[in-house]
């Protein structure tokens, strides 16, 4: 008899609960006529993140120690837990900024089905404890994404975003696969934590083999978390994708991207931490640089938005640089403002889309501040919190962020970063002014048909995922004690 | 009672957020309503609040409480703390009480407004932001009220937005009280700095041997106190801020927000005890405030800023007993102070509301044959505020005066400015009084008030906007205002003659005895030096009443007149003048020559030209992001290549 490792089904659940969504989604796809699959996709999608949410919070609550879930292949700690409750959150809210998208019925069902199953693989990755799980999870969600970025033919520019997501992609994941190839040739293991000890056990430091394949899964990561240099694929996908899946794409990707390349360097390679703080400082610096500069000059907002998240992974990537537990805390802190608010930025965008039927600009965003006024109001909060302004959790991340690089004794890091906070409130303002401070009639588009009967209807689901990122902004700015104690407690599931 | 205190907080906040998101969901009479509401729970809470505190031992009435804390670090925390001791609760009580008597009189005078929500909106937001204040339990929040009632000053004196020279005068409290709240923040963070936490009272415990700290803290703290309390040498907004509307010269610029000065420095005074020479140089500024004050009110012919002056210097006596250690005596002097001043206001706003707008006391005269009322409540005002027993401010002014005895020889300078003080003060109040009020309406008078009814009035007083016609009803009393204007000052009439009686320092001292937990007094005059004390100080408003009789009433003596004197008190001094010269112009010269010489070609240039090159950098960045696929596979190769490289060759 073949002997079976011991599975801890109950760490599972929150994936299993999206595999289930999508297996339903996927069922009302076939089964159901054709006016019905909207309405059952996005309910059984919601479900399956509401429920992925709440299972991600029992299981924080009920996990104070690390267990080793399938044979140390997956870690069941409040680490990965936080991050499913941020990664199931932004799904979520991006089912209620999906649903009004106007996409033909066809393929609605699939597109909630491949919502959930990249939701699935996300939450897998997050909690991945060897190089053959990290990879899994990362091509799961991706190629989920792939075809999300694709789904609507009819959305010019989707096609050929999906296209090259696939295939920078792939690269991006044959090089992450190379560098875990070389990573278990140097060291023989393939779980993180072991990595790590036959590193120590072995003398392995700065052994070549090993810090070529380092280099390699810290440019995969980084491919996924979109930072500069591997960024370039970022603004292109961003723009030609459906809005709620780039929303999606940039809290939730990212958010995955972050958290396991921090586990990942934490577990896996203490020892070359000489190496890869640098590396991950240079990165962020890039990253930085490239996306604030190219963000000031962008009209379109998906772009600048885009722009703007690389940018953001710069920020995020400092506290990982620190490599101390006040990194991780605020790593994990400023995540949750973040997804928030991407979500929800792109969600303004994609409501002003659907209103005018053209891509959104700086230029027709004029008066939207008037016209919208809940819409307008959390723009401007979306706006602040990015660029880390009170009171919004941005500003909290941003500090927390800034005090772990400060920690490390990386002033000059501290230096770069508020630089950079400095530039790029030119464009997060120009927003702010673009809605609020040119009159309606300086618009430079004239609404389709669509409009031309009255403005739409409100789009309630649509404004209620607004006000709940709206909340989630602002929440995480009130009630910093609180969810920095849960930081800190999930970041103290890694071994610093 | 905790609740009680967080109700007496909270509640005309939300009568303010009520008002301003039900826009115009809300008639204005219910907005108005709403507001006296809401002013009036915060009172019947700080009621509450007083009664569970009395039933307490002396020694445990202190209870702080945190609604929420927003950060911790260690054992620093930052979070909406209150602290109920008796301090705050004396002071909600006469912030809730005569906030509320002077909203409910706004219901009358406002009537016919425009804008009436928004004004009902403001003062609900003020009582809510002195609250705050006097509420604070840490500094974060003592600076939140802080800045919130500049605000608030800042919204209700330029309510008339229409009228230029209240914005100018808006304008003006702002930047001085601005001053004021820099220095008083810098204070605060050195003292965050220095004692590791924001909490009351023990950021104030500066134990002794910090001698330069301690005295700069002292000293930011005094300026951030004179300039809201407007005493030397940043007095100059207070008569302009009387373009405000009546009831907010009576509620904030006479009875609450100008004494939070005094507040401050009880609050503190362990701080200010460990920095001697800056609390004598406070009781300095306070006394050089009441003379220079006095002299100015008695050529001012403005009815609202004689009493703006007069408010002035009577602050001058409380921050002389506060600089004297004489705590209590100063804070039972801010409620006496508050009652009589509130009245003075108010009766002088029936006057103005009665004569459509008139605050030039050159052409009033003999008002108070048709308006008996407002007569008999001025009157008492006035004797309250001279001080002739048994009104209130003879209590309140005297052992203040007494506690300058007690302090040596500086104190007896102090003294002898106090007595000097209250001569003028006997002298300005009944000129006041004597012109306005007695004998035989003037052709002005007659023509307002003849009429029985003050239909065109508000449109007068309200400026430009008189668009909107309102038939206001002719009112039984000749003009003298509805009953929610009459019985509010009647109230204060009743409290300027009994509010007194509640101390008679040599006899009985309920108020010291419920601030001494709080604020241990510096300075016990014996009852020689009190009854002293009384002696001179009532003989000498006597002769200041005296005067102004045989000039003003009885006609007996003329006006002396010195020319080089008179014109010095009409510009006050000269302080706007100094102030426009020594600041204003040479700010605005410097700031002219560094925009012809250095903004335009330096700074300007170089801001050019980095922004064209950010732009440069922003454009080259685009350039590179070519759309082609093999294009971003390379520079993701070509960096994998090179971070290998690198991660080889330095390992």
């Amino acid at each position: 008899m073949i002997p079976r490792p011991h599975v801890d089904w109950f760490a599972l659940a929150p994936e299993l609960m999206l595999l289930g969504a999508m297996g339903f989604a996927l069922i009302g796809a076939v089964l159901l006529p054709r006016e019905n699959r909207r309405d059952f996709g996005a309910f059984a999608a919601a479900l399956g993140f509401a429920g992925a949410f709440v299972y991600a919070i029992v299981i924080y609550i009920h996990t104070p120690d690390v267990h080793s879930v399938i044979a140390d292949s997956v870690r069941r700690d409040r680490f990965g837990a936080l991050a499913q409750v941020i990664i199931a959150g932004a799904g979520l809210l991006t089912v209620g900024v999906s649903y009004a998208q106007r996409m033909r019925d066809e393929h609605i069902a699939e597109y909630y089905a491949l919502l959930a199953a990249a939701g699935a693989g996300m939450c897998f990755l997050v909690t991945a404890n060897n190089l053959m799980t990290l990879f899994l999870g990362l091509e799961w969600f991706s190629i989920s994404l792939y075809i999300l970025c694709a789904i609507d033919r009819e959305l010019e520019g989707s096609l050929e975003a999906g296209l090259k997501y696939l295939i920078i992609g792939s690269f991006g994941s044959a090089v992450l696969l190379f560098g875990s190839a070389l990573v278990y040739g140097a060291t023989g293991e393939l779980a993180f934590n072991r990595i790590s000890a036959a590193i120590g056990a072995q003398h392995l430091t700065g052994d070549a083999l090993l810090v070529a394949g380092l280099a390699m899964i810290i440019v995969g990561l980084g491919f996924k978390a979109s930072a500069a240099p591997f960024h370039m694929w970022t603004p292109d996908v961003y723009e030609g994708a459906p809005t709620p899946v780039t929303g999606f794409m940039a809290a939730a990707t990212k958010t995955a991207a972050l958290v396991l390349t921090l586990r990942v360097l934490r577990t896996a390679f203490p020892q070359e931490a000489h190496l890869w703080t640098v590396a991950i400082a240079a990165i962020a610096c890039a990253s930085l640089a490239v996306g604030n500069l190219a963000a000031l000059v962008q009209r379109s907002v998906k772009r600048m938005l885009a722009y703007s998240s690389i940018a953001q992974a710069g920020f995020m990537l400092i506290p990982i640089a620190a490599n101390n537990a006040i990194g991780g805390r605020a790593l994990l802190y400023y995540l949750i403002p973040y997804s928030v608010m991407s979500v929800g930025a792109f969600a303004v965008v994609a409501a002003r889309e659907r209103e005018l039927a053209a891509p959104v600009t700086l230029d027709n965003l004029a008066g939207m501040g008037w016209e919208r006024p809940l819409l307008g109001v959390a723009m401007c909060t979306f706006m602040f919190g990015f660029a880390g302004l009170p009171p919004t959790g941005g500003f909290v991340g941003k500090f927390y962020a800034f005090s772990a690089a400060y920690r490390h004794g990386w002033t000059w890091l501290v230096i770069v970063g508020v630089v950079a906070t400095a530039v790029s409130l030119y464009y997060y303002l120009a927003v702010v002014r673009a809605m609020y401070m040119r009159p309606a009639a300086e618009l430079q588009l004239t609404p389709t048909p669509i409009a031309a009967g009255g403005s739409p209807p409100r789009d309630a689901l649509l404004q209620t995922s607004v006000l709940l990122a709206l909340g989630g902004t602002i929440a995480s700015f009130v009630a910093v004690e609180p969810l920095i104690h849960v930081a800190k407690q999930a970041a103290a599931a890694l071994p610093f | 009672m905790i609740i009680a205190a967080w109700i007496c907080l909270v509640a005309p906040l939300a009568a303010a957020l009520l008002i301003t998101l039900l826009g115009t969901g809300i008639s204005r009479r219910a907005a108005a309503y709403v507001a006296t509401t809401s002013v009036l729970g915060a009172f019947a809470a700080a009621l509450v609040v007083f009664a569970k505190l009395w039933g307490e031992s002396p020694s445990t009435r202190s209870h702080p409480s945190t609604a929420w804390e927003w950060l911790t670090a260690g054992s620093f925390h930052v979070g909406l703390r209150i602290l109920v001791d008796p301090l705050s609760v004396f002071m909600m009580l006469v912030v809730s009480g005569v906030g509320f008597l002077i909203v409910a009189y706004s219901i009358g005078y406002m009537d016919g407004d425009d804008e009436e929500r928004r004004y009902f909106a403001y003062m609900a937001l003020f009582v809510f932001s002195m609250l705050l204040l006097v509420q604070a339990g840490n500094l974060v929040i003592l600076l939140a009220g802080w800045g919130l009632v500049g605000l608030s000053s800042y919204l209700l004196i330029g309510f008339w937005h229409d009228r230029p020279s209240a914005i100018a005068a808006a304008k003006k409290a702002f930047v001085m009280n601005a001053i004021g709240d820099a220095t008083m923040a810098l204070a605060f963070f050195l003292l965050i700095q220095h004692r590791q936490t924001l909490n009351f009272p023990d950021a104030f415990a500066v134990g002794p041997g910090h001698g330069w700290l301690v005295n700069l803290v002292a000293l930011g703290l005094l300026g951030g106190a004179v300039a809201k309390s407007a005493q030397l040498p940043l007095q100059t907004w207070l008569p302009d801020a009387m373009e405000g509307p009546t009831p907010v010269s009576a509620l904030i610029h006479a009875a609450t927000m100008v004494t939070a000065g005094v507040y401050l420095i009880v609050r503190t005074h362990a701080v200010f005890e460990q920095a001697p020479r800056v609390q004598e140089l406070a009781a300095g500024l306070g006394a050089g405030t009441l003379l220079m004050a006095g002299l100015i009110a008695l050529v001012q012919t403005d009815i609202k800023r004689v009493i703006a002056y007069s408010t002035m210097s009577q602050i001058g006596y409380m921050f002389l007993g506060a600089g004297m250690g004489a705590y209590a005596n100063a804070e039972f002097h801010l409620m006496t102070h508050a009652f009589f001043k509130a009245l003075l206001f108010m009766a002088a706003g029936l006057v103005i509301h009665a004569l459509a707008g008139e605050q030039d006391i050159r052409k009033m005269g003999g008002v108070g044959r048709l308006m008996p009322v407002t007569r008999l409540a001025f009157l008492i005002g006035s004797l309250a505020l001279v001080g002739v027993p048994p009104f209130s401010g003879f209590f309140s002014k005297d052992s203040i005066i007494a506690a300058a005895m007690s302090r040596g020889w500086y104190g007896y300078i102090l003294f002898a400015a106090a007595l000097v003080g209250t001569f003028l003060t006997g002298l300005y109040a009944f000129r006041l009084f004597l012109i306005v009020f007695p004998g035989e309406p003037s052709p002005f008078v007659r023509e307002h008030l003849m009429r029985g009814s003050h239909a065109a009035g508000m449109e007068g007083a309200h400026g430009a906007d008189a668009s909107a016609p309102h038939d206001h009803e002719v009112h039984a009393h000749a003009g003298e205002g509805p009953f929610s204007m009459t019985a509010p000052v009647l109230v204060l009439a009743v409290l300027a003659v009994i509010g007194g009686w509640i101390q008679f320092a040599p006899l009985w001292h309920p108020v010291s005895d419920w601030l001494e937990p709080v604020a241990r007094p510096l300075a016990e005059p014996t009852s020689t030096q009190e009854a002293l004390a009384s002696l001179f100080a009532f003989l000498l408003s006597l002769a200041g009443i005296g005067v102004a009789w045989l000039i003003y009433g009885a006609g007996r003596w003329r006006v002396p007149k010195y020319a080089f004197a008179q014109r010095v008190l009409e510009h006050k001094f000269y302080f706007d003048e100094a102030y426009d010269l020594a600041f204003y112009r040479p700010a605005v010269a410097l700031a002219k020559a560094f925009g012809r010489w250095i903004e335009g070609p330096i700074i300007g240039g170089s801001i050019k030209e980095l922004a064209a090159a950010v732009r440069e950098a922003g454009l080259g960045t685009g350039r590179l992001q070519t759309g082609l696929v093999r294009t971003y596979a390379l520079a993701i190769a070509a960096s994998v290549a090179v971070i290998t490289i690198v991660f080889v060759a330095v390992r």
